[in-house]
């Protein structure tokens, strides 16, 4: 029996089993397929910074076409913390824009108040027009083209996340 | 006066002590070893339709779509065994709350520690979609990796600029190469139906792009974290998007297809598993056409609006099924140019020959082998079906009436607005 050691050496995970003899239906003899080893985006850092750094600029600029596929909002209104949040359920026949209001309890766990499918509700509403201070920001894009096809995810306008064909970056 | 007071100070630190329970305790860690264990789970009659539905079954209440069900089986396995359960918060990461997990004690109030599972389960279907599985809680997987516990997503482009994304679970694989695959809908959830069962899918939307197609839940330590962090023999890998994009669909599938299996399908039993599964499609047309038509009796056929004719009208899913009829037309037509067709079961030979080239054969129960009937004292064989099909007679206008729905007549066509 082998151990294996997670990266952050959090965790251990131990393979009683020889790898890659998982399934009993196993290894493809087809010559299309690649090793796994070859199939994962070649990632160094410095692609990722060069990645961050162009695609923040577009996003900046707002040169990038984007289609917005969920935001997150907390706001502290007086002594309280709502999270907003829109993001797309999926239909049977298509996808339905979703709108969901959380209020933070004492341990800062967020529990649903209001949902609402097609428009805001009306707490929805009622949240995201008053005054208050908003605490954090997140959102998630995708950019269609013919190339490309991203998903960005920023969080208080910071890009952290790009993943794509050949890109697979965190920051 | 002393006992009292201790059995107070027992009593108390017993209720702070619950009332700041977690879900359950995971005293496991994730491993091949339980990955295998997840893949038999699931291969198991502990995985069945009813399991979230049947007033017997502990887990009774879950009510799940597509993505839903997904989170829900894969809980409903770490709880079991006492396995960590860990997904991105789908309501954003600020200060310590990055993720849902098993170790919140936020749904106490649900009581037991299984009605706390249905509580989180319930709560986190809630707030994601096929979108939260793809972008965060999975990872896609090499062809060779594929197994019971794996995720067959895909998204294709609907009318209007809309999507329709949709995620199946893998229970088995067939000794074909075909799949047993148990999954919900959103239609299934308000309704609170079972699951949905189909034993022998051919997956036909092609995944050409990331991060679609197959894929496998993260190992907690692996959220937020790239590809090249999780160890290579879970098999992470982007191989399929290539290879999707260089064979084409029928090309990829059909490499699926040789790759998972153990046995060579025949011509007959390839025939034989496309008229069942138009048959089983068509047969289910019945109840969400009926669901409709339910919906405009109640309201007095008043027109429906945008968010009624979303819940009821049905354009994809007819799309589907005429292209499962194309299929079981396609495997016909390549058992005819094979010369394999003299080796194909007279029987279906004889169905596919009616339904396809409008033979009259005499003592062939068509419409026995798969009735579809669709209103009281009507019956339809599947040449009549995809007769209508074929000429684009079926209606899926959720305010037409039963006999234009199904392509019987055209007389007495709706007025209302086609909201797409």
């Amino acid at each position: 029996m082998s151990l294996f050691f997670s990266k952050d050496n959090k965790s251990l995970a131990l393979f009683p089993l020889a790898p890659s003899t998982l399934l009993n239906h196993s290894l493809i003899n087809s010559p299309e397929t690649l090793t796994a080893k070859d199939s994962l985006p070649p990632q160094g850092e410095n692609e990722c910074l060069k990645h961050q750094q162009h695609y923040s600029q577009l996003l900046q600029k707002g040169s990038l076409q984007t289609s917005l596929r969920f935001e997150n909002i907390h706001k502290k209104i007086g002594a309280d913390i709502y999270r907003l949040r829109f993001f797309f359920k999926d239909g049977d026949e298509g996808e339905r824009q979703s709108f969901l209001v959380y209020l933070e309890d004492q341990q800062a766990n967020a529990n649903i108040i209001e949902k609402s499918t097609y428009q805001k509700g009306k707490l929805f509403l009622k949240i995201e027009k008053a005054q208050g201070e908003i605490l954090y920001r997140e959102k998630g894009f995708t950019h269609d083209s013919e190339n490309k096809n991203l998903f960005l995810q920023t969080i208080n306008d910071q890009l952290v996340k790009i993943s794509g064909p050949g890109i697979d970056c965190q920051f | 006066m002393r006992l009292i007071s201790k059995f107070c100070l027992l009593v108390s630190s017993l209720v702070v002590f619950t009332s700041h329970a977690a879900v359950w305790e995971d005293s496991q860690v994730w491993s091949l070893q339980y990955e295998e264990e997840f893949s038999t789970w699931m291969q198991s009659n502990a995985v069945n339709e009813t399991m979230f539905t049947n007033p017997a079954s502990v887990y009774h209440g879950i009510n799940t779509d597509c993505a839903d069900t997904s989170y829900a089986l894969r809980a409903i396995f770490a709880f079991e065994h006492n396995l960590p359960f860990f997904i991105y918060s789908p309501s954003g990461e600020r200060g310590d709350s990055k993720t849902i997990n098993n170790r919140q004690s936020k749904w106490d109030y649900a009581g037991s520690n299984t009605k706390r599972l249905i509580a989180m389960i319930n709560e986190i279907g809630d707030s994601v979609g096929t979108e939260n599985l793809a972008h965060f809680d999975t990872f896609p997987v090499a062809i060779k990796n594929i197994s019971a516990g794996s995720i067959f997503m895909y998204k294709i482009s609907a009318r209007f600029g809309k999507f329709i994304r949709h995620a199946y679970n893998i229970k088995s694989i067939n000794p074909v190469g075909t799949f047993d695959v148990i999954y919900s809908t959103q239609a299934n959830k308000a309704k609170g139906l079972p699951l949905i069962r189909r034993k022998e899918k051919e997956f036909d939307n092609n995944p050409t792009t990331a991060p679609w197609g197959f894929r496998k839940f993260r190992w907690p330590d692996h959220l937020g974290k790239g590809l090249s962090t999780i160890p290579l023999e879970l098999g992470p890998s982007e191989e399929q998007y290539t290879l999707a994009q260089s064979l084409g669909q029928i090309g990829f599938f059909k490499m699926i297809r040789k790759a998972l299996a153990s046995s060579n399908e025949s011509a007959t039993e390839r025939l034989a598993r496309s008229f069942k599964s138009v048959c089983v499609e068509a047969q289910a047309r019945i109840d969400y056409v009926n669901q409709g038509l339910l919906h405009a009796k109640e309201t007095s056929n008043k027109c429906m609006n945008y968010e009624e004719f979303d819940a009821y009208s049905t354009p994809a899913r007819d799309q589907s099924l005429k292209e499962l009829f194309e299929k079981f037309k396609a495997a016909y037509s390549e058992a005819s140019t094979e010369g394999s067709l003299n080796s194909v079961s007279p029987q279906i030979r004889e169905f596919s020959e009616i339904i396809f080239q409008n033979k009259t054969v005499a003592n062939t129960d068509l419409l026995a082998a798969c009735p579809i009937s669709y209103r009281p004292g009507v019956s339809i064989d599947l040449a009549i079906l995809w007769k209508r099909i074929n000429n684009n007679l079926l209606s899926s206008h959720p305010n037409d009436s039963v006999e234009v729905r199904w392509g019987e007549t055209s007389k007495g066509s709706t007025r209302c607005k086609r909201w797409y």
